[in-house]
């Protein structure tokens, strides 16, 4: 028996006053594929980034080779041999693959100008392949290079480094079905040079190729730790189950009871490259939610219904006249308005207070004929909504950048409310906001549609779309596997439609 | 309520403060050493204003750029040829035998007209490259800049144009007195009132910072920011041109010169306003612009050359600089680091 590469128990982590991580045990094993799994916000970014040290742990401990350890910052982490791969690795573009692997460790030498010997660096770089084949022209400059080559460029920085804990996060979710091949030739190698690997993955069948055994979290809490090689556990559906637990109702508001005329169709809707021959109807009073992981489309989707970005091809109907948007400006007067999802890009102007950015969106309706703004009536438009949409803040004059990311989505929100548009597009609508804030936000959408809007839900969070939503679609690669009314499809179908496009293994 | 209303009290009115305590003890300092010399005689003061108005005015111009969070090489460049093109059209026989208007000849008013006019179409130039083709603004400007200046050589090869300026009129731009006051104070007086009135009052102006600001955000809020962007270099080329003209009125020449020396005073006024007004603001700008013209009348009536001048200011403005991105709140709280600060790119 060998020993235990990696031993982590009771870890605790508190943000704010919710727990991230209630008491976490984790194992590595050398050689093995351990398999993260959870939905959003079951805490395994955080715990992660306590490994990786970006976070310091409140309670709990840290063994490597059966030996305590102490992680608290990041260079901490690389010492002790943990070493982490993003899915979208930061190099240098212009420099060749093996410069990029011996960056900033080119020579022991010092002085002001020591020398770098190109051919000794490319020797070390042979011999670093020699003992991790992989297919790799190291002579090529990195921007020429795929992503999925990108990503053993850093898996082999990482290792030049002597790394024995690898940790992948989410590496697939960017690369093609052939590149992932690639990748997973890489991580079968790794693991006969007994490297230990924590895999981060949404996609659950990946798992059950690679993966050896996967440790289930949810509410910052273990809930299983499974061998892959298990029958039982060889079951997308049993795992899905463990991952999503017990339903909670209560969060969600009622569904709707009363359905008006329709307000936006959508037809043969599709951006090249990102989704396809998308189309659905919405009505007012009624609930659209679309699930989708990343890279599924969903989020392109969200931003062409905006035009944000400009559609390929398709018709945009909305109270049965055709629309034709080029600009966000064009969307918004024609009543259409999208909460994004990436809100300090694209939400909110932080600097500035928050009725500035509540006004923003429909300036007209608070200016004079003159194109002077009325202070008196903006401030006092400004404060109806924001205490109609529970803001928590100081008045409104604060600065957005200061508030909770509950808070700053209920601004966002608020400046939507203040367009009075018809159709509301909400991408993303709970990503960083803690649980308590969710309902309030829930509620606010569910009080929308009731108010005759209609509303579109998109999330990669499938309990959200599931828990919100009358009418489901599912995207999976920019394909609808799943269109129907949410009363009559099931919470696990709807997540296997997204995660494996409808498939089931076996 | 009444709480609400002191915070907005205090967060246009602090800064103001803290400008008018800078330059009344500029006028202590300056009006102590040089009484004898009359520094505080209403000539000087008056002086000082008319000098001010010029530089007052282009960095005017600029603050809408760094509003929408751009920076312009270029309008100092674009001002000598709107300049050398209002001096050549002073030159032409046209000018003569239009018809008068007070003591100046109608001519006049199409002449500065078209000296505006071109220096706007740097500025639409240099906007739609910026805007829309979304180059670099720095190399953009310089680039528009350096070609406007090369068609400044155009009218005369780069000789002075004297023709016409003692009998046109045109130097009425700078001699003119309504009421006692000067012309190009009156000017500078009201393209500030109109700035504040756009900038900070109208829902263009939100319209601008929020460019500046967030450009994606702006964007997703329906901010027509190709607009803004391309509105805001229009007005600083114009702006600057009509200083640039000012110039040559005050100096009865038509020089290649005429705006050579506005880089980095404009830059100064609007940045030392940042500084104070944590934002490009119109009324930062003045404050700066005020601030940099105390501060070089005082150094002229001390006989201080040019170059020390110069120096001093533009040190005030990097001082001013560093100043602004110091958070002194934190500094008083000393806060332990306790979670650390994670940047996404």
């Amino acid at each position: 028996m060998e020993t235990t590469k990696l031993r982590m128990q009771g870890i605790q982590k508190e943000f704010a006053g919710v727990k991230a991580l209630d008491g976490v045990n984790f194992e590595l094993q050398p050689g093995e594929v351990h398999a993260l799994l959870g939905i959003n916000g079951a805490g395994k970014s955080t715990l992660i980034k306590i490994l990786s040290g970006v976070y310091q742990k409140d309670a709990g401990s840290i063994q490597l080779d059966g030996k305590s350890i102490e992680i608290n910052s990041t260079q901490d982490a690389i010492n002790n041999g943990i070493a982490t791969v993003y899915q979208d690795p930061q190099m240098i573009p212009s420099f060749t693959g093996y410069e990029n692997i011996y960056l900033g460790a080119e020579t022991e030498k010092k002085g002001l100008f020591p020398r770098i010997n190109k051919r000794n660096l490319r020797e070390k770089a042979e011999a670093l392949l020699e003992r991790f084949p992989v297919n790799i022209d190291l002579d090529r400059t990195v921007s020429e290079l795929s992503a999925v080559e990108k990503e053993i460029i850093a898996v082999l920085r990482a290792l030049s480094k002597e790394m024995t804990i690898l940790i992948l996060d989410e590496p697939t979710s960017i690369l093609t079905e052939t590149e992932t091949e690639v990748l997973f030739r890489l991580i079968h190698v790794l693991k006969e040079r007994k490297v230990a690997i924590i895999y981060i993955t949404h996609r659950l069948e990946e798992i059950f190729q690679i993966a050896d055994r996967l440790t289930i979290l949810r509410e910052g809490k273990n809930v299983a730790t499974l061998s892959t090689n298990d029958d039982e556990t060889n079951n997308h559906l049993a795992v899905a189950e463990l991952m999503l637990g017990k339903k909670l109702d209560k969060i969600y508001p009622e569904k709707s009871t009363s359905i008006g005329d329709e307000k936006l169709s959508v037809d043969n809707f599709s951006l090249a490259g990102s989704f396809n021959n998308v189309a659905f109807k919405v009505h007012g009073g009624e609930i659209l939610g679309i699930f989708g992981l990343v890279g599924s489309g969903v989020e392109e989707l969200g931003k062409t219904l905006f035009s944000v970005i400009p559609k390929t091809s398709g018709t945009v109907r909305m109270n049965g006249a055709e629309l034709s948007l080029s600009s966000a400006n064009e969307a918004i007067s024609n009543g259409i308005f999208l909460v994004p999802g990436d809100r300090r890009d694209e939400g909110q102007i932080n600097d500035e207070p928050i009725y500035f950015n509540v006004s923003l969106s429909n300036l007209k309706r608070v200016s004079r004929a003159t194109g002077l703004i009325d202070h008196k009536r903006e401030k006092h438009c400004v404060q109806e909504l924001v205490d109609q949409v529970q803001l928590a803040a100081r008045d409104i004059n604060q600065e957005v950048s200061l508030l909770s990311g509950g808070n700053q989505q209920k601004v966002v929100i608020s400046k939507g409310l203040f367009t009075e548009s018809q159709v509301y597009i909400f991408a993303e609508p709970t990503v960083g906001v803690d649980v308590g804030a969710k309902t309030g936000i829930y509620h606010l959408i569910r009080n929308l549609a009731e108010q005759g809007k209609a509303i579109i839900i998109i999330s990669s969070d499938c309990e959200e779309v599931f828990g919100m939503c009358d009418q489901a679609m599912v995207l999976y690669k920019g394909h609808v596997t799943l269109q129907k009314s949410v009363h009559e499809c099931r919470l696990e179908e709807m997540l296997l439609c997204g995660v494996t496009g409808g498939k089931t293994s076996e | 309520m009444n709480d609400k209303k002191l915070v907005i009290f205090s967060d246009t009115f602090k800064p103001i403060t803290i400008f008018l305590m800078m330059i009344v003890l500029m006028f202590i300092l300056f009006g102590f050493f040089e009484y004898d010399k009359g520094y505080l005689s209403t000539r000087n003061i008056r002086m000082l204003f008319t000098h001010m108005s010029i530089s007052a005015i282009a960095a005017l111009g600029l603050t809408y750029v760094v509003a929408v969070g751009h920076f312009d090489m270029s309008f100092y460049l674009v001002g000598r040829q709107a300049a050398m093109t209002t001096s050549y059209f002073n030159k032409t026989d046209l000018m003569m035998n239009s018809f008068m208007l007070g003591n100046i000849h109608a001519f006049v008013i199409p002449a500065v007209l078209a000296g505006i006019a071109v220096g706007c179409l740097w500025g639409l130039v240099s906007g739609v490259a910026v805007g829309i083709f979304k180059l670099d603004d720095m190399v953009t400007t310089i680039g528009t800049g350096f070609m406007a200046f090369g068609m400044a050589y155009f009218y005369t090869k780069g000789s002075f144009i004297y023709d016409n300026f003692l009998t046109s009129g045109i130097t009425e731009i700078n001699d003119a007195k309504w009421f006692a006051i000067p012309f190009p104070i009156i000017l500078m007086a009201a393209l500030y009132f109109i700035s504040y009135l756009f900038l900070s009052r109208s829902k263009h102006g939100r319209c601008f910072y929020a460019t500046g600001s967030n450009k994606v955000a702006a964007i997703f809020s329906g901010v027509k920011v190709k607009h803004y962007i391309i509105i805001a270099f229009v007005v600083c080329s114009g702006f600057t041109s009509l200083a640039a003209i000012m110039t040559t009125a005050a100096q009865g020449v038509g020089s290649v010169k005429a705006s050579l020396n506005f880089l980095m005073p404009a830059y100064a006024a609007v940045y030392i306003g940042i500084a104070v007004f944590k934002k490009p603001t119109v009324i930062g700008t003045f404050f700066g612009a005020l601030f940099s013209a105390i501060m070089l009348n005082g150094f002229t009536l001390m006989a201080l050359p040019f170059y020390l001048s110069d120096l001093i200011i533009a040190a005030a403005m990097i001082i001013a600089i560093m100043a602004s991105k110091i958070d002194w709140a934190s500094i008083k709280k000393k806060k332990p680091n306790t979670a650390p600060v994670i940047h996404a790119n």
